[in-house]
């Protein structure tokens, strides 16, 4: 599968700080989550994609093109981009400000217009396309944001915390375009964020980032995978009679919130050891359901090890 | 859902990017900035001078239609014509060299009358008509009566280098004696022209005086007001279209770029407009020019198509279109003087918006350099006017010299922004009018617009490099 974004030992410096340190990857199309704490150069590598920034060294592509200045109006209109920030100009309307989007990529002016009505129905936003920009709540902006971002039908999209700041109706909404887009439009995604959920719910791929460095890109359902096979169990009744027998047989039991039992280092004996422990006391197995990490875990523990890699 | 809710649908229309896009930037920005009442107002206010001009052009074509009419407005243009010919510093210098050697030749006179007499020869009486003659042209000037001698113009034209040194130190000499004459209460020696002298400008006299004298089309020996009009033409009208320019247009000029540049970088700095522009195929000189592109379609508003419809009005109302053939040039200074106008203080307003994030600032800031170099120019030119005075240890001078002097010599322009932009445009319609040095004032507005172009450059760059 060819990539969507290719780097090559990409390093950006600003003054005596690097934000990139030898940055090399390559990134499938798909919807990928783009994790990493504070300062860790996600800011940094979404200019460098979009060529804002000039890069110290090494060398990259996206879609296709080089990261180069030659190639930058193509990239660009082949992107789009919803900031982090607050992102707007004063003094007109939400819908004007899709349609100017929508002609700065090019676009004329009519026709833009119809294409701003057009997505910011699918971005759910209603009459209050006609109020001006700077009178909308962190929801709508965000609205705003995305709708100017995807108005020119990009081949990737870069979202940079597209829920924050939504309540949990509009999240779950925001969540589901973004997955249809993926989807259906076979529209690449990136979404840089903090909620590790987000990127757990919708994302094919995940990669961190950490100290300039991308420790880590690998499929969601790869990372969510323990190293041993496990399972999430519910019994009926007091679980520990069963987790007690789970562990004389060589297995390992972990009690959870909601009394879920994690059970892992089961090995070849699969789910059968489950059976037979609940048999062995006499207990109800309520569910029983593969057991996964959650990206919290995936997360810190690569945080962790490529901090104390440096 | 709503019934217009499509879903998301791919766009298969292929956008046209190019070096273009500015132009969009500038459209959108005149369309927003346009919603505001109070510059729809001020707007509407700019037009209303060109009505006034429009009627001063008008009663100049009238007059030259019909000179000898003593009906309204030929008779009110006469005087009015007069009067604004009479302050040509070239026809001034004319008038006042014939008056100079009228003077001469009245001595002259009077002396061989003297030998004479004293030989018992039968004299005539005095024919001493320096003054009247010489000045009949600044005397007579409301009764519409301005004419010149050929024989007075051939004297000007054929004058040599050393005699023009001369009248150079007798016209100065004789324009600042008119003045402090009048301020003693005494008859004025000098035309009311109020310029700087200099050589250029008696050079620039001697030419016309060489022209002129093709006038004489009726071989009357004497160039008629008529005739000097028609010759005056396009220096009447480069005249009230310079007018046009410094006085009411300069002013909401100044009003305009001050209601909308302010606005046009500060707010995008503040409101991270940036990265709705660069996250498109938008260059950073594509924004800076789109965004001067605003300014300069309220200033061509204001400028250009005002001044193009005056002189395309002038044209129309004028009785031969003959008139096109020696007013060819007017659009094409219009056009540059309205260049030298915008360019400059396009590019200081962005400066000023680009350096603060609230727009109010930049434009006190942009109100401020206006009138505090307006006011700066005025005391110094007062000051050392004074000084100029105190100094002065001629008793046959007047004291009020120095300190016109220091006026019209205007070394203080450069202070003002207005009086540097009026200076080059003074420059560019031809007028001599400047006070001031021109070449300091295109340095310095070159400078300015060197200097604000590094500054904006870094300004616009830098919120995307952090």
């Amino acid at each position: 599968m060819e990539s969507i974004i290719s780097l090559q030992n990409v390093t950006k410096r600003y003054g005596g700080f690097l934000a990139l340190d030898d940055v090399s990857v390559e990134i499938p199309p798909g919807i990928i989550g783009l994790l990493g704490p504070n300062g860790a150069g996600k800011s940094t590598l979404i200019k460098v994609l979009l060529g804002l920034v000039k890069l110290t060294a090494g060398d990259g592509a996206v879609l296709g093109y080089q990261v180069a200045p030659e190639n930058f109006q193509e990239i660009r209109s082949q992107v789009g981009y919803m900031p982090e920030d607050d992102c707007f100009i004063e003094g007109i309307a939400g819908v004007e400000m899709v349609q100017f989007a929508a002609q700065l990529t090019g676009y004329p002016k009519l026709r833009s217009l119809q294409r701003a009505h057009e997505v910011l129905d699918f971005c759910g936003t209603g009459q209050e396309r006609y109020r001006q920009v700077e009178t909308y709540s962190t929801g709508m902006r965000q609205k705003l944001k995305f709708a100017q971002a995807i108005v020119h039908s990009p081949k990737l999209l870069v979202l940079d915390e597209p829920t924050s700041g939504l309540d949990p109706e509009e999240r779950t909404a925001m969540l589901n375009r973004i997955k249809l887009l993926g989807a259906e439009s076979s529209m690449s995604v990136i979404i840089c964020t903090h909620i590790l959920k987000d990127v757990q719910d919708i994302c094919e791929y995940a990669a961190v980032m950490v100290a300039g460095r991308v420790p880590l890109l690998q499929t969601v359902e790869k990372l969510r995978k323990p190293a041993t096979p496990s399972f999430q169990v519910r019994v009926l009744g007091d679980p520990q009679p069963f987790m007690a027998e789970v562990v004389q047989r060589g297995a390992t039991a972990v009690l959870g919130s909601h009394n879920v039992i994690t059970v892992s280092n089961i090995d070849a004996r699969g789910d059968r050891l489950i059976w037979e422990c609940a048999k062995a006391v006499q207990i109800s197995v309520q569910s029983m359901v593969p057991a996964k990490i959650s990206m919290e875990q995936v997360f810190m523990q690569v945080v962790q090890e490529a901090t104390n890699g440096h | 859902m709503g019934i217009n809710n499509l879903g998301y649908r791919k766009w298969e229309l292929i956008p046209k990017i190019g070096s273009h896009q500015w132009t969009t930037i500038t459209s959108f920005g005149v369309r927003v900035a346009w919603r505001s009442s109070w510059l729809r107002r001020i707007f509407l206010l700019a037009w209303l001078p060109i009505l006034v001009m429009g009627v001063a052009l008008f009663i100049l074509e009238q007059s030259i239609q019909d000179v000898d009419s003593d009906e309204f407005p030929m008779n009110l243009g006469r005087p009015v014509v007069s009067v604004i010919i009479m302050q040509r510093p070239e026809i001034s210098n004319i008038v006042m060299i014939t008056a100079i050697k009228k003077q001469f030749d009245n001595v002259a006179t009077q002396l061989t009358q003297g030998v004479l007499g004293s030989l018992g020869m039968d004299v005539r009486e005095d024919t001493d008509t320096s003054e009247r003659d010489g000045l009949r042209q600044q005397g007579d000037i409301f009764g519409g009566e301005i004419s010149f001698d050929v024989e007075d113009l051939k004297f000007v034209a054929d004058m040599s280098p050393e005699l023009l040194n001369m009248m150079f130190g007798q016209t100065t000499d004789r324009m600042m004696g008119g003045i402090g004459g009048r301020r003693r209460g005494q008859p004025g020696q000098g035309p009311p022209a109020l310029f700087k002298q200099s050589k250029h400008k008696l050079l620039r006299s001697q030419e016309v005086a060489r022209d002129l004298l093709e006038y004489d089309l009726d071989d009357s020996g004497v160039i008629e007001f008529r005739e000097l009009v028609d010759y005056m033409r396009p220096t009447l009208w480069a005249q009230i279209l310079f007018t046009f320019f410094i006085i009411p247009q300069a002013f909401s000029v100044v009003i305009v770029i001050g209601m909308v540049a302010p606005k046009l970088i500060s707010r995008d700095m503040k409101n991270r407009a940036f990265l709705l522009y660069y996250s498109r195929p938008i260059k950073p000189w594509q924004y800076l020019l789109g965004k001067c592109g605003i300014v300069w379609v309220f200033l061509a508003g204001l400028t250009t198509m005002p001044a193009l419809i005056l002189y395309c009005m002038g044209v129309a109302l004028s009785p031969s279109m003959s008139v096109v053939l020696v007013t060819w040039d007017l659009p094409l200074r219009i056009i540059l003087a309205s260049v030298v106008l915008c360019v400059p203080t396009t590019l200081f307003a962005l400066t000023l918006s680009s350096l603060t994030r609230e727009s109010i600032f930049a434009s006190f800031g942009w109100f401020a350099v206006w009138i505090m170099g307006s006011i700066a120019y005025g005391i110094m030119t007062v000051v050392e006017g004074v000084v100029r005075m105190n100094n002065n240890v001629d008793p046959d001078q007047p004291n009020f010299v120095g300190f016109v002097e220091s006026g019209l010599e205007g070394n203080w322009s450069w202070l003002s922004p207005l009086q540097t932009l009026e200076n080059l445009q003074s420059w560019v319609f031809g007028m001599d009018q400047e006070t001031g040095s021109i070449g300091l004032a295109f340095a310095l507005v070159s400078l300015v617009c060197v200097v604000c172009l590094i500054i904006l450059r870094r300004r616009i760059v830098a919120p995307i490099r952090v």
